[in-house]
């Protein structure tokens, strides 16, 4: 069959802007929804929600820098000066391998706990791995679309949902996470689960949207920010004794526990949500991983298929092994975040997104007025 | 090339076939052939109308009185002179009378064909609507769709295709409607097709898709013309081919899988329930029997605790996993599927009897197979059949979701269902995203969803097709 027949059409851009707006609303739910369990947990405690106020806000900047180096065309944009690139690449790289195999190792001990009794480790393990690796390399944009068909899944089940929600909700349970001590302890603590903004610059979306548009997009992930704050609220006052109860949150707030003689251990489709959001979260860091490998390697290199496998291997299968043999600790991304290390790797994720901007920035300015200097010239 | 000459190089050409008339007669003075395949011609018309007419024909100067020839013939079929031997050969096998005569070739179009009459088809049967279904004949089905829409803007436009077949391939749709660029990839693709013969229009629907490793065909295949005729005036292409009473529309989405079009012809409130009633049985018939494995064998803490109960009792002593028994019971499901299909009706019911009586229940009262493992596979098969389009596909996907489940439970499930999901967000079917409406959502064709709006309120027509004329609907009829 001659390959020319199967060529798609050309010149049909379907990303349109709002399209765009709310895949990013809901990839930034879904990061957050994956990491739920963890953050309630630590959010509970002194200062908990304004360490997490801090953190919706800094992630806000950085959507909004990322944002901007995506409108670009994002890490891999001829915009972006060639040395700033290599380097931005090479750590942006690090910085999400570094994400990937602590949520790996997350999602696994967790789908061994929650859904087999913590058995079954390294199967799991695996079967994450490779789907996550497989989704991760369709892309950013049907990703983002698949997660559009969860997000409809999701709502037709929270809908159902609501129909058995027992709240429990006790004003009292906010004081300590309200309490504005101890709160860099909290930051660093609470780091991990921030900055997933910086997947933006992977994605090229340098499309020629209007103001209004643009407003639109970053309008989506600000709502997203506010809506996971209300949320985590809710989720404290609701949760009844918060310190004892606070593994049962998800059962307690928004299931249907007083019937499951009738409808069986119905945290599941929480338990469900959960598992999918994780699955997305850890795909969109390969998606960004393999980005910036491509960056790094070359795009075209014959064997690029084979090196990236050994590459993700390597790179992820090493702290792999020390995760599984040193920790053993569901909740050990607080811990992992609180080592230099991670304390060292999620700055970096604070700070690198500006240095690009702001370098993809002057380089923009230049070119432009190197176009001016040739108009007036001509 | 005298006529002798020219029957043996005919005989030899076709390679002595023995349905390859060749009738030597006369023109007035001159010595003719008249060649045609039998069966594919009204011979009585070729005698009573042709050879008698031309028979006491009058010759100039020795040679053919074309005048006389096109006068006396062109009443009985249309005569057009033939270029060259080659051609003349060509047109022979399209089934046209070819006469020889004075070094010349002409056509005659005589073809009489059996051809089945048009009836209901028996996969799209309708308690309200049309009733037409195409049949194998490309003019017939041209036609079905032409006198549906008298403009002018209709555009039909014919290919051929197949080395040794030489199909007849005709591509349809509005011009002041579907999208240039969909209409130029149909036609540029189908033209470059290099295949040996086309049987049916799903070899076309094959040859031209975009991805054709998919499980999910990205090309409509329909049987009526109603249906045909609403998707070319939606803005899409139609294609029929000669020989096939399937008729092709693209693009093609995934929603028009629960989409029929008895929908169209009553209550909007009537049609939502029942697409979201195919949308929750496909779910059913996908998901069950992987969720009964994944409780089953891992996470039975899922289950209502009487309902537990009820399942251990049932199951226990049955000597298959819960693995090995549903898939045990799918492929038996999908044999008698298999089978029932092709049987004639009264071998078929007799065919249900020994699958539903004979193998079911036996099966269960023998303790070979547990109650709910059949009650899941019957909500299963029963889910599959709401949506008929894409049966084939969701019954390979129901087993891939099932070993999945038998491997990691809910985990492998739900890896399963998102590798499924984004496999499916990836396809693109001639530039239009397969999942649309909703992945990526197009607001304004959601009122053709799942939940459907009323004929009033649908003005536009699909925004994901990228028609030129997107209004469909106005408010009076001048507007």
């Amino acid at each position: 069959m001659n390959r020319i027949l199967t060529t798609k059409l050309d010149g049909k851009d379907t990303l349109r802007a709002p399209e765009t707006a709310i895949i990013l609303f809901l990839l930034m739910i879904t990061f957050k929804t994956c990491n739920m369990p963890a953050v309630l947990y630590s959010a509970a405690e002194e200062s908990g929600i304004w360490c997490i106020i801090i953190h919706a806000v800094l992630d806000a900047i950085l959507t909004c820098v990322s944002l901007y180096v995506a409108s670009l065309g994002g890490i891999q944009s001829k915009n972006i000066p060639k040395g700033v690139r290599k380097v931005a690449a090479a750590l942006l790289l690090f910085f999400f391998l570094f994400k990937l195999s602590a949520f790996i190792y997350e999602t696994t001990t967790s789908s061994s706990s929650v859904l087999f009794e913590n058995s079954l480790i390294f199967p799991i393990f695996l079967a994450i791995l490779i789907s996550t690796a497989i989704i991760g390399s369709s892309g950013f944009t049907v990703i983002g679309r698949g997660s559009l068909i969860f997000g409809w899944l999701s709502i037709f089940m929270l809908v159902f949902n609501l129909f058995f929600v027992g709240f429990d909700g006790f004003g009292y349970n906010l004081f300590p996470a309200l309490r504005f001590e101890n709160v860099t302890k909290g930051l660093i603590k609470q780091a991990v689960w921030f900055g997933e903004p910086l997947i933006l610059m992977t994605a090229d979306l340098s499309k020629k949207y209007t103001k209004k548009q643009n407003a639109l997009i970053g309008g989506a992930f600000a709502a997203a920010s506010l809506v996971l704050i209300a949320f985590y609220l809710l989720l404290i006052y609701t949760y009844g004794n918060a310190s004892k109860s606070v593994n049962n949150a998800f059962s307690r707030v928004l299931t249907m526990n007083k019937y499951s003689n009738e409808l069986g251990a119905v945290d599941w489709p929480m338990i469900i949500l959960w598992l999918i959001a994780a699955l997305i979260h850890t795909s969109c860091l390969f998606s960004a991983c393999k980005q910036c490998y491509v960056e790094l390697v070359e795009v075209g290199k014959k064997g690029l298929t084979a090196k990236t496998i050994i590459f993700y291997i390597l790179a992820i299968g090493l702290p792999l092994v020390f995760y599984f043999t040193v920790f053993d600790n569901v909740l050990y991304t607080t811990v992992l975040g609180s080592l230099p290390v991670g304390i060292i790797t999620f700055a970096l994720g604070y700070a690198l997104p500006l240095v690009v901007a702001i370098a993809a920035f002057i380089k923009v300015k230049k070119i432009k007025k190197e176009e001016k200097l040739n108009e007036v010239t001509e | 090339m005298n006529v002798e000459e020219l029957k043996e190089t005919l005989k030899s050409d076709f390679c002595q076939s023995f349905d390859l008339v060749l009738l030597q007669r006369k023109i007035g003075e001159l010595d003719c052939l008249y060649a045609y395949f039998d069966g594919m011609i009204d011979k009585e018309l070729l005698e009573n109308g042709v050879i008698s007419k031309l028979f006491a024909a009058p010759t100039l100067n020795g040679n053919i009185d074309i005048k006389y020839l096109y006068n006396n013939t062109s009443s009985s079929g249309k005569i057009e002179e033939i270029e060259n031997f080659l051609e003349a050969e060509n047109t022979l096998t399209e089934g046209f009378v070819v006469l020889f005569v004075d070094d010349l070739f002409f056509s005659i179009d005589l073809r009489k064909m059996e051809k089945r009459s048009i009836t209901e088809p028996p996969t799209s049967s309708v308690l309200k609507g049309p009733r037409t279904g195409f049949v194998e004949e490309i003019a017939v089905n041209v036609s079905l769709i032409r006198r549906r829409i008298k403009n002018k803007d209709l555009v039909i436009q014919s290919l051929t295709v197949g080395k040794y077949t030489q199909t007849t391939v005709a591509v349809c749709w509005i011009s002041s409607i579907a999208d240039k660029a969909i209409v130029d990839s149909v036609m540029k693709r189908i033209s470059q097709i290099n295949i040996d013969g086309i049987i049916d229009s799903s070899y076309i629907g094959m040859l031209i898709e975009d991805n054709q490793s998919s499980l999910f065909s990205q090309i409509s295949s329909q049987e009526k013309p109603d249906i045909v005729v609403a998707k070319i005036l939606e803005g899409r292409v139609a294609i029929v081919v000669d020989g096939s009473p399937m008729v092709l529309t693209l693009p093609y989405m995934l929603i028009e899988s629960f989409q029929d079009s008895e929908d169209y012809f009553r209550r909007n409130r009537r049609t939502s329930f029942v697409r979201l009633l195919r949308l929750i049985g496909i779910i059913f018939a996908v998901l069950l029997p992987a969720g009964y494995v994944a409780l089953q064998e891992y996470q039975y803490q899922f289950l209502p605790f009487k309902f537990m109960i009820t399942i251990i009792n049932a199951t226990s002593g049955t000597p298959f996993t819960p693995t090995y028994e549903m898939i045990l019971v799918l492929i038996v499901f999908d044999i008698l599927n298999e089978a029932s299909i092709r049987m004639p009706r009264f071998v078929g019911m007799a065919l249900s009897i020994v699958g539903a009586i004979v193998l079911g229940e036996t099966a269960v009262q023998a303790g070979l197979l547990s109650s709910p493992a059949v009650l899941v596979m019957a909500l299963s098969a029963i889910g599959m059949y709401t949506t008929p389009t894409n049966m084939g596909t969701f019954s390979i996907i129901r087993l891939a979701f099932l070993l999945a489940a038998s491997l990691f439970g809910m985990l492998g499930l739900v890896i399963a269902c998102m590798i499924f999901i984004v496999s499916i967000c990836s396809l693109k079917s001639f530039g239009t995203d397969f999942t649309a409406p909703y992945a990526p959502v197009v607001p304004a064709d959601l009122k053709d969803g799942f939940i459907k709006k009323s004929i009033n309120d649908t003005i536009t027509r699909p925004k994901a097709l990228h028609t030129q004329n997107k209004i469909r609907k106005g408010k009076s009829k001048n507007e």
